[in-house]
């Protein structure tokens, strides 16, 4: 608003000179904390994702073995938990390679594959939104009923289709995953921008002659950053959900890189062996810590950076 | 109310065309259907030749004016493997799909209704925060492993249900339905208990309520006759638009236990490379969703007239 006013500089300074000092304070340590309780299970949830991050990126150095080589006669070993070897602290699967390690490599493509595919499907969303948003008229029905579309269709379906035809890869399963989740970004991009465009400021900067694409660069697109990051972390969630169900059809990222869906895949092998039955869990279970944390933090984000959409919690 | 109806019905005409058309583009313009229908080895000449033959060489356009044609007929082909016509085997596994999905949909009502109630009216109570910990779960469960789960726990430690399959008409049937309606009621419970709570927190700030308990009613008459009645609107409405994400549920689902409906059925076929199944099935599915989604539009148009127009 203050570039529609002249003088909105000099009377912004008077105001915060008159500011009760109270509101200028630094904030203290107590008052982090303080904020760190009230998002407790968020902070919880961010810590776990940094350990898995770290996990990730330092796979190989924490580990003496390899994803992808076994050693037969090791094949099968228990946990630790059910009375195994320390040498192999989650056992070994059907051809002896250490689990630790391919649950430690998988994270790795989990993480990537969410983070990837939710990066394509917000620079569509946000673009398509805009759009819609923006224009209105005919390119907001053709976006608008695309939408509708493919949100009420079951997005599954469709990836599992692109991916029988392009063939199963990392990139293709990147691309797929991000291609046919934009639609919930451009809804709510588009939602916004017909809002925020018909805000005062936005009719100044038309006024004062901008182009276009200044007014969405400068003044729309940075109104949009808050919503746009609150839907792509429950999104990463929601793909690496989705990448791990189509590893363990075998339409996913291809072994020998291991996925935790296709470690899935494998064990079901062994589902009916009374005694090893922590060979699907352990992977189901990464996924699920994996996911339960990313939505965690997400409730948090949307607490702090979209306070008229509180959380579900 | 005619204009109503008919703006509903030309929405649902354009939501099948427009399905129709991305699955042509992924079948026909991403994918080479020669690459899917020949040998990976067939030399190039062979595969022209198989291209001329099956038309796939005439203008895109063309082409999908045939595919429309012959969909809007329910000629999708015979199927690749079984010599049966494509539609036909996807037709046979609905009811398996139907059964699926409205005992999962029983279920998630059965859970998400008195948790709503409960986590609204005792708001922050350890009953609203064990409901929000189920939430939380629920949404971040992927569902496959939880079947994978309760099939190892059931079916095979405790040896109390069968493992998976369709099993025999009757309680055998009943019995192969327990654990496929668990796993697809988590799936669905979660979100129904979130939109209940939040339309109880809404209906209990209302005057009418106030009015009710001012009249000395018992606050479980308050509560379900009052409350209830009217948050349970929205609810049915979003379900009813959540039918497509049920069927994306019901995929996974029957893909874990081999329940023979519609989802395992694409699966299988897209596995398999059954290229006119696959397109049958999509179809159908959008063509059940599309018409769930307009019944639940025209019911709710009838229900509350505000919002015809």
């Amino acid at each position: 608003m203050a570039t529609a006013e002249p003088r909105g500089q000099a009377l912004t300074r008077a105001t915060l000179a008159e500011m009760p000092v109270r509101l200028a304070r630094r904030r203290t340590l107590r008052d982090w904390l303080r904020a760190a309780w009230k998002l407790r299970l968020s902070v919880l949830g961010g810590l776990v994702l940094l350990l898995l991050l770290l996990i990730a990126i330092a796979a190989p150095v924490l580990t003496p073995y390899t994803p992808s080589e076994g050693r037969i006669v090791e094949r099968l070993q228990p946990p630790v938990f059910l009375g195994g070897s320390w040498e192999h602290p989650l056992g070994t699967d059907g051809v002896g390679r250490d689990y630790a390690t391919r649950l430690m490599y998988g994270a790795r493509v989990a993480l990537a594959v969410g983070v990837l595919s939710t990066l394509v499907a917000t620079a569509i969303g946000v673009c398509l939104g805009i759009l819609a948003g923006y224009y209105s008229g005919k390119v907001d029905w053709v976006i608008s009923t695309l939408v509708n579309i493919m949100m009420t269709f079951p997005f599954i379906l469709l990836a599992l289709a692109v991916i029988a035809v392009l063939g199963p890869s990392f990139l293709n399963v990147v691309l797929v995953l991000g291609i046919g989740s934009w639609p919930i970004y451009a809804r709510v991009v588009r939602v916004e921008v017909s809002r925020i465009k018909a805000l005062e400021f936005v009719a100044a900067a038309r006024v004062i002659g901008l182009t276009d694409l200044r007014i969405i660069g400068r003044h729309i697109v940075p109104n949009l950053v808050n919503a746009i990051i609150v839907i792509g972390t429950v999104q990463i969630a929601r793909l690496i959900i989705t990448e791990a169900f189509l590893s363990y059809l075998g339409l996913g990222v291809q072994p020998p890189t291991p996925s935790w869906g296709y470690m899935l895949f494998e064990s079901q092998a062994f589902m009916f062996n009374p005694a090893e039955w922590w060979l699907p869990m352990l992977p189901g279970l990464a996924i699920f810590i994996t996911t339960l944390a990313i939505n965690l933090v997400g409730d948090g984000l949307r607490d702090v950076l979209d306070p008229y959409q509180r959380s579900s919690l | 109310m005619a204009r109503y109806l008919a703006h509903q019905l030309t929405q649902m005409v354009i939501a099948i065309f427009g399905i129709s058309v991305i699955v042509f583009v992924i079948t026909h313009v991403i994918g080479d259907p020669t690459s899917v229908l020949l040998p990976l080895d067939t030399p190039l000449e062979q595969r022209e030749e198989f291209r001329r033959q099956m038309g796939f060489d005439r203008p895109i356009l063309v082409q999908y004016a045939d595919f429309l044609g012959q969909a809007i007929r329910g000629d999708f082909g015979n199927s690749f493997r079984v010599e049966k016509s494509a539609l036909s085997l996807v037709l046979e596994r609905i009811p398996a799909t139907l059964l699926l999905t409205a005992s999962a949909t029983v279920l998630a009502i059965l859970i998400a209704i008195p948790m709503g109630i409960l986590s609204a009216y005792k708001r922050h109570s350890i009953i609203d925060n064990i409901a929000t910990v189920f939430v939380v779960a629920g949404q971040a469960m992927p569902i496959y492993w939880l079947g994978l789960m309760l099939i190892i726990l059931f079916g095979v430690q405790l040896k109390w249900l069968p493992p998976s399959g369709y099993g025999e008409f009757g309680i055998d049937r009943l019995k192969h339905l327990i654990l496929p309606t668990l796993v697809l009621g988590v799936f669905l419970a979660p979100v129904t208990e979130r939109l209940v709570r939040s339309g109880m927190l809404d209906a209990l700030t209302q005057d009418y309520v106030r009015t009710a308990r001012a009249k000395g009613l018992r606050e479980r008459v308050v509560l379900t006759r009052h409350a209830l009645r009217n948050a349970i609107i929205p609810v049915i409405t979003v379900l009813g638009l959540q039918f497509g994400q049920l069927l994306g549920g019901a995929v996974i689902t029957e893909t874990v236990f081999a329940w023979p409906g519609i989802g395992q059925l694409t699966v299988d076929s897209i596995r398999n490379a059954d290229f006119p199944v696959t397109q049958a099935a999509v179809i159908t599915i959008a063509v059940m969703i599309s018409v769930v989604n307009t019944a639940i539009d025209v019911i709710v148009g009838i229900i509350d007239p505000r919002i015809r127009f």
